[in-house]
């Protein structure tokens, strides 16, 4: 079968020139779901008709979007949204296309969203990275209070809503949700214990609700044609669309928006296929976070994946060919958890700075043969140990490619270097060996020590 | 720091706490224009380390490292959610795709020639200094500008106008309960 | 809570009922089963960083941490389920991959929980072959504390302690992930009151002492159960040795007066217990004025001599006196020597304390309130001194009231106080006018910000003002309101003195004196004016302390014959005919009556110097010289004594009061030693129990665990001298002035060109023995005057000038600070090593002016 797209919070980004202006925006049919809802619909009506639609968060959780809102306890005033555009999990770049080309969507589904829960104050976490993007979002948001869609009462209806947009300052921990807030806040981003839950206690104390931007970018859709036009889609525990970005060994990486439920191979073929016809070797389903697998033949659905042992999470996939070093792989993403790790729990902490150490003298040819058994220990004792799901998957990603590709770790470790002399995948050499920073990205500089010039004050 | 701890009656190390924890807030004065390249999966099975190198080659200078003249800064960057143009690299924040080690190489050329040089979106690039108050002043409504409406400072950030001290929330019909 | 309430739960196969909601990892402690922790400590909110307490919980699938685990009814936990005792070896693992082989070089080897549990749970060997962590070793972040980073297991214990317990943040979380480390702030020291609490509470040897830094080793210390000698919160402390001489104090806890914390002024004052100026023996003063050893047979005679045959004699004891030093004095001047001239305040002396009763503001002269009733009360009103210098715990109790009991603040004083930076209501009394301010509060209505119940703390803050007035007003809001006094005396024994009758007006139990006696001052003022022929001071240091300086000068040349028993040869004993040394409080047993009139035990550690004897024993062996033996041999003789005859002990179980187990030796909770069951002290009443983890039982308080959520932490401004209000979160919303009455001015308080003087102490000074402290002696500020920013303007003053300050013949050269302090009023302290401002008081008034050169 082949496959195709079904646009739906990709489809002006694709079809219209410039979409990002509120006139062009306008014009092709948008704000109309927000002034109707706003106008005339009761919140306890909008916030069924989302579970009816059985929307499930697009962020990485999967949590269905409904259920997540129902938790707001009624009468607690002040209530908050904040939309978590901290798009961070490696290979995702779906958030940062439709925030940067469509803006108006997202802001279209935040008043649908804020009337159903009963926030009148909305907060978009934008990556401090995403510069373009909160640009637009920047002008977006003053076109649509310029015309009384944002402030007090909205659209000419009695419901006030504003909107603030704050930018982040490079932290992947930030997109997790109770790290967010507390970013948000001012404070370190380190997550927060739960309960209680955001929805409970979230931003200064108060009810908030947290989504993703794809997740309220869907809203206005499924508000204009109904739940059982989103349900079309999909299957019956993963309803309607989801974008996928899908990038590494394929011809035409992108952002496709196909039902889910679509089959792996099928993604693929959209994009393209395998680069250069090389052979396929291994696929991150849904993230860094997410294990591997080995296999196209696979339903993309929340249900299905995690069937598997891996997950949908954020729908990034990654495809890697023959000339892959798994070891290096891992490396790869072992360094990310560790320069992302907060630091608050001692799993996640120490256990992802172990990890660097071990697979960068793998990966050098300083393997030894307990390292491989030493590197799983390792991450069966951070798995399900740690404080927020990070160090978590860091543990995953790690063992899944210790675990399915063995073979490539013993090779290392047997003939003393990497076994893989592909041009592209030449990891540089380590700077430094021991103290803080050595890990060459963005070193932290240990405050306190040194002078006043070093630390600005 | 000092001063904005005096600002929000803070301790200097409570300011420093928090700023040191993000990427995106330098300690050290950075160069003008800070190259970040993507170290992270995508781009590096596309090559990414390749224009690492050519760029420590080119400014001489290991990632994280400033050039002598102030000029570049060099760093490795995480997932920059640009995996469709990978390998890809940021200038001040501004994305550029397909990196190859010769366009990485030419693009420092010609900034240093004074060139224009447009992101793979079409943006013109900024200062570090005109960058820094662009997001600084994230969201910012001057007073009496259209739009303008209460609860906004600097930034976009302020704490609710509704939140005083020792406040709690309220459910509507207790007025007087204490005790946590 | 009955029994029907509590809920049921299996740990280990064990059954427990506790309360819902409370911590499990306190259940499980009390029913014996150890979970090890890290950053989990039962005095601050639980935070679940370290997961060194994984538990398995039937039914769920991840591991739980049970610091932040509510009981539920039906739970079972097991801690020694095969993934919860794998769980608790990795994370030792990992603790130990980046951590320094100090051991044998780190101050906490031998008490460290993080070498104890790893000997329990921990992996017996390491596999971390790579390059570990590594920074700069032993920085000084202050004075008193030394931090060492590669140590550091981050739990985050003392960061929290400094935000949520003290409120002073100068120690924080720096850079991110393995990186992450704990820093102060470049150059600015961790210049905190309670900086050493972060020293005993820090798991490992990354926060040590830099006084007790490689002094000795755990197991060749000797330690005894003790409270803190300085100021009456008496919080209980244990005194450690090392081969006779007193090395290190710790913090015990006690849930009602201290929870688990101490100030740095008790923690590091102890250094005068063993210090080389101590007097040994009795001295006379010959004929040539000089001090000669003499025998205690002799020095006792000679006392004794002087006091028979219808002596006119005045006795004046200071405040750091046991209670059973008290019963000793009162029983010999009232009783034996005949006289009423008994007085035991000389820094707050003159402070109506018989008043509070006579007032109905309290049954007692002293509180009616318990520390616990802040916690529970809606409205606390403070008008008393700044407790962060003089009461640094209770400033602590304060603070978590406001903080987490959610109890509202009304403060009031003519200056700035440390309570500013958190209190709802900050009312600035004008020059002069507290009593004034106070009958303000009354008309304010009901049902606002000063609701029931209502918690007054009074204690006397400026030595030499007349409070009387102050009192009679606070009385009257009390009495109206049904409020609870906590009164504040200063010192460690002010309010057993109070108690066993060492005042003019008031007997043993605070029964009224018949014929009240002569005060302090008239004491004083007698023996200058040649009426008195002995003068005793126990522990008296009056020129040094008394607010008058010249006539403590005057009384003590004035022809009577000075005894004086005394630690030091301070001021007034060098000036007195016989000195019989005392011991220190380390060196004995008894108790001190705290502030809220709890009497908690000392237990003696060393052996008193030389021929140092106590007060107490002192006065039994003048009685008995007198011709009255009472037959006080031991602690308990006192004991027997004080219950037969004084009415408000007679219920006092001296086994409860020492129903402590000999704290270990070294005192710290790793919690694989004997479990110290911590007394809790006794009251007038009833004592507690303190069980362990009571604290635990709300770890979800907030919107978060920690940080506090912004609501807390946006309110409170930084608390050092010279910050004005004004700063964006600093503004305190202003007691709402339209519905109190229009307030009068009161007659002659116009400023003539004269300033109220405002005096008192500072945390550090020049107290006899706190500067014999060689850790705090050089932390004490030198003298300063404050000045308002608009009266300073006036005299063409600023910051930093030096201004002269004229009283009482005194002309004083200060630096001057622009404070938040009302008009017409200056503040100065009160006993700093280059000025003393007992030479300026008791003059109501003081002229300032610019220093002419």
């Amino acid at each position: 079968m082949a496959a195709s797209q079904a646009l739906v919070v990709r489809k002006r980004l694709v079809e219209i020139a410039e979409p990002w202006k509120l006139d062009a925006y306008e014009n092709s049919g948008g704000y109309l779901a927000a002034r109707e809802v706003v106008g005339t619909s009761d919140p306890e009506d909008a916030l069924e008709l989302v579970k009816a639609s059985g929307l499930r968060g697009r962020g990485g959780a999967g949590f269905p979007t409904g259920m997540k809102w129902s938790f707001v306890p009624k009468d607690i005033f002040p209530k908050y949204l904040v939309i978590n555009h901290d798009e961070g999990e490696p290979g995702t770049f779906k958030d940062r296309e439709m925030f940067e080309l469509d803006p108006h969507q997202l802001l279209e589904g935040m008043m649908i969203a804020a009337f159903a829960v009963g926030a009148s104050k909305a907060f978009i976490y934008c990556r401090g990275e995403f510069a373009l993007g909160s640009r637009r979002m920047d002008q977006a948001i003053r076109s649509a209070y310029d015309k009384g869609y944002l402030g007090t009462g909205i659209f000419g209806s009695s419901f006030d809503f504003d909107v603030v947009l704050h930018r982040g300052a490079g932290a992947y921990i930030c997109g997790e949700e109770s790290a967010l807030l507390d970013s948000l806040e001012g404070h370190r981003g380190q997550p927060r214990l739960k309960p209680p839950f955001p929805a409970v206690k979230g931003l200064y104390g108060q009810p908030t609700v947290v989504n993703n931007t794809e997740t309220l970018s869907t809203l206005p859709h499924i508000f204009n044609h109904g739940v059982e036009w989103f349900r079309q889609w999909g299957t019956e525990k993963s309803p309607g669309v989801k974008v996928f970005s899908v990038s590494g060994h394929v011809n035409k990486p992108g952002n496709y928006e196909v039902p889910l439920g679509t089959k792996l191979s099928d993604v693929l073929e959209l994009a393209g296929g395998m680069l250069d016809g090389n052979d396929f070797k291994a696929v991150i389903p849904g993230g860094i976070s997410a294990p591997l697998l080995t296999t196209t033949d696979i339903a993309m659905d929340f249900e299905t994946l995690q069937g598997e042992g891996t997950m949908l999470g954020s729908g990034a996939i990654v495809f890697m060919d023959h000339t892959t070093c798994m070891v290096k792989n891992a490396l790869i993403a072992a360094e990310f958890y560790e320069h992302e790790s907060c630091g608050k729990c001692t799993p996640c902490r120490e256990g992802t700075w172990w990890q660097v150490k071990v697979l960068e003298r793998i990966e050098h040819g300083e393997g030894r043969q307990e390292d491989l058994d030493l590197l799983l220990d390792m991450c069966n004792r951070m798995d399900g140990r740690c404080f927020c799901p990070l160090g978590d998957t860091a543990a995953w990603a790690v063992r899944s490619n210790l675990q399915l590709f063995r073979e490539d770790f013993q090779a290392h470790i047997d003939e003393g270097r990497c076994t893989y002399e592909t041009d592209h995948m030449l990891v540089g050499a380590r700077s430094g060996d021991t103290g803080l920073g050595d890990a060459g990205v963005t070193p932290q500089p240990s405050a306190g020590i040194g002078t006043d010039s070093e630390t600005g004050s | 720091m000092r001063d904005v701890a005096e600002l929000l009656g803070l301790t200097p190390a409570e300011v420093l706490a928090s700023g040191s924890f993000y990427t995106m807030l330098k300690k050290k004065p950075t160069g003008e224009y800070l190259i970040s390249v993507c170290r992270n999966v995508s781009c590096a099975h596309r090559g990414a380390y390749k224009v690492i190198n050519a760029l420590k080659e080119r400014l001489a200078i290991e990632p994280g490292a400033v050039t002598d003249d102030g000029r570049f800064e060099f760093e490795m960057a995480e997932c920059l959610a640009t995996c469709d143009g990978a390998p890809t690299m940021q200038i001040n924040y501004e994305d550029f795709y397909d990196v190859t080690p010769e366009r990485a190489v030419e693009l420092v050329d010609r900034i240093e020639r004074g060139e224009t040089v447009t992101s793979a979106r079409g943006e013109a690039l900024m200062t570090q200094r005109e960058v820094s108050y662009e997001t600084a002043l994230a969201g910012a409504r001057l007073p009496g500008t259209a739009g303008d409406h209460k609860a906004r400072t600097v930034g976009g950030e302020s704490p609710p106008e509704d939140m005083k001290v020792g406040d709690r929330p309220k459910l509507r019909d207790d007025e007087g309960s204490h005790g946590g | 809570m009955s029994a029907a309430d509590l809920v049921t739960l299996t740990i280990n196969g064990k059954d427990v009922s506790a309360e819902p909601g409370r911590n499990l990892i306190d259940v499980a402690e009390e029913l014996g089963v150890f979970v090890p922790r890290f950053c989990y400590h039962p005095g601050m909110k639980s935070v679940a960083v370290c997961r060194m307490c994984l538990v398995q919980i039937e039914g769920q699938r991840k591991l739980q941490p049970a610091c932040s685990t509510p009981v539920a009814d039906g739970m079972v936990v097991n801690t020694q389920e095969a993934s919860a005792v794998d769980a608790q070896e990795g994370m030792l693992e990992f603790l130990l991959i980046n951590h320094p082989l100090d051991c044998p070089i780190c101050d906490r080897g031998g008490e460290c929980p993080l070498q104890d549990q790893t000997y329990k749970h921990g992996p017996g060997s390491t596999r971390y072959t790579e390059p570990k962590r590594t920074y700069e070793k032993a920085l000084e972040i202050s004075d008193l504390v030394v931090l060492d980073r590669e140590r550091c297991v981050l739990c985050w214990r003392c960061v929290r302690f400094s935000d949520e317990i003290a409120g002073d943040a100068f120690i924080q979380l720096v850079d991110r992930g393995p990186g992450t480390q704990i820093l102060t702030f470049n150059d600015e020291p961790f210049d905190s009151y309670f900086s050493g609490n972060t020293i005993q509470i820090c798991p490992v040897g990354a926060l040590t002492s830099k006084p007790y830094r490689f002094v000795s080793r755990p197991w060749d210390l000797k330690s005894a159960p003790s409270v803190c000698s300085y100021c009456s919160v008496g919080c209980p402390i244990t005194n450690e040795s090392r081969y006779e001489k007193m090395v290190r104090c710790q913090a015990l806890p006690n849930e009602n007066v201290n929870d688990f914390w101490i100030c740095d002024k008790g923690r590091f004052g102890y250094h005068h217990v063993d210090s080389e100026d101590r007097l040994k023996t009795p001295l006379e003063r010959g004929s040539d004025d000089q001090f000669q050893d003499v025998t205690w047979e002799h020095a006792l005679e000679k006392v004794a001599e002087k006091l028979k045959d219808g002596a006119r004699v005045g006795v004046i004891a200071g405040g750091h006196l046991t209670t059973e030093d008290a019963w000793g004095i009162a029983k010999l001047a009232k009783g034996v020597i005949g006289t009423r001239d008994v007085d035991s305040r000389v820094t707050d002396a003159g402070a109506p304390y018989a008043d509070v009763m006579s007032s109905g503001l309290s049954q007692a002269a002293g509180s009616s309130a318990t520390i616990n009733d802040l916690a529970t009360a809606r409205t606390i009103v403070w008008v008393g001194p700044d407790p962060k210098e003089t009461l640094p715990v209770l400033y602590l109790k304060l603070r978590a009231a406001v903080l987490d009991h959610h109890a509202k603040l009304i403060v009031v004083s003519p200056r700035r106080l440390s309570l500013d930076a958190f209190a709802t209501h900050v009312v600035r009394s004008e020059a002069g006018d507290e009593a004034h301010t106070v009958n303000r509060l009354m008309s304010f209505p009901a049902g606002n910000d000063l609701g029931e119940p209502l918690v007054i703390c009074w204690g006397p803050s400026s030595p030499g003002r007349d409070d009387r007035e102050t009192v009679a007003a606070l009385a009257r809001l009390g009495v109206s309101r049904e409020a609870k006094l906590l009164m504040c005396p200063p010192h460690a024994g002010s309010q057993g003195l109070l108690d066993m009758g060492v005042h003019p007006e008031l007997d043993a139990g605070h029964e009224p004196a018949g014929e009240p006696g002569r005060d302090t001052r008239a004491i004083l003022q007698a023996a200058a004016d040649g009426e008195l022929d002995v003068l005793l001071l126990f522990g008296a240091d009056v020129m040094a302390d008394f607010p008058d300086a010249n006539l403590a000068e005057r009384a003590l040349q004035g022809g009577a014959y000075v005894v004086t028993v005394e630690l030091f040869p301070t001021a007034s004993a060098t000036r007195s005919d016989i000195v019989l040394p005392s011991a220190a409080y380390a060196e004995r047993e008894g108790t001190f009556t705290n502030l809220e009139r709890r009497i908690q035990k000392l237990e003696p550690l060393l052996v008193p110097p030389g021929a140092t004897r106590e007060p107490w024993r002192i006065c039994a062996s003048l009685a008995r010289q007198l011709g009255s033996d009472w037959g006080w041999h031991t602690f308990d003789d006192v004991w027997n004594d004080i219950k037969s005859n004084v009415r408000t002990h007679e219920h006092i179980d001296t086994g409860v009061l020492a129903a402590r187990e000999p704290t270990p030796a070294p005192y710290y909770e790793s919690g694989y030693e004997v479990d110290p069951t911590h007394s809790a002290g006794v009251i007038a009443g009833p004592g507690a129990q303190y069980p362990k983890g009571y604290r635990s039982g709300t770890p979800f308080q907030t919107g978060q665990n920690w940080p506090l959520s912004w609501e807390l932490r946006g309110f409170e401004a930084r608390q050092r001298p010279g910050i004005l209000a004004g700063t964006p979160t600093g503004a305190r919303p202003a007691l709402d002035d339209s519905q109190l009455p229009h307030a009068a001015p009161t007659p002659g308080e116009e400023s003539t060109g004269g300033f109220v003087l405002y005096t008192g102490r500072l945390i550090y000074d020049e107290g006899t023995m706190v500067s014999k402290s060689t850790a705090l002696r050089h932390l004490a500020s030198s003298a300063f005057v404050e000045l308002n920013e608009e009266d300073a303007k006036d005299l063409g003053l600023s910051e930093g000038d030096e201004a002269v300050v004229r009283a009482n013949g005194t002309a004083a050269r200060l630096e001057v600070r622009i404070a938040d302090i009302a008009r017409g009023a200056v503040f100065v302290p009160y006993d700093q090593r280059d000025f003393r401002a007992n030479t300026l008081t008791p003059a109501p008034r003081v002229t300032v002016s610019r220093d002419e050169g």
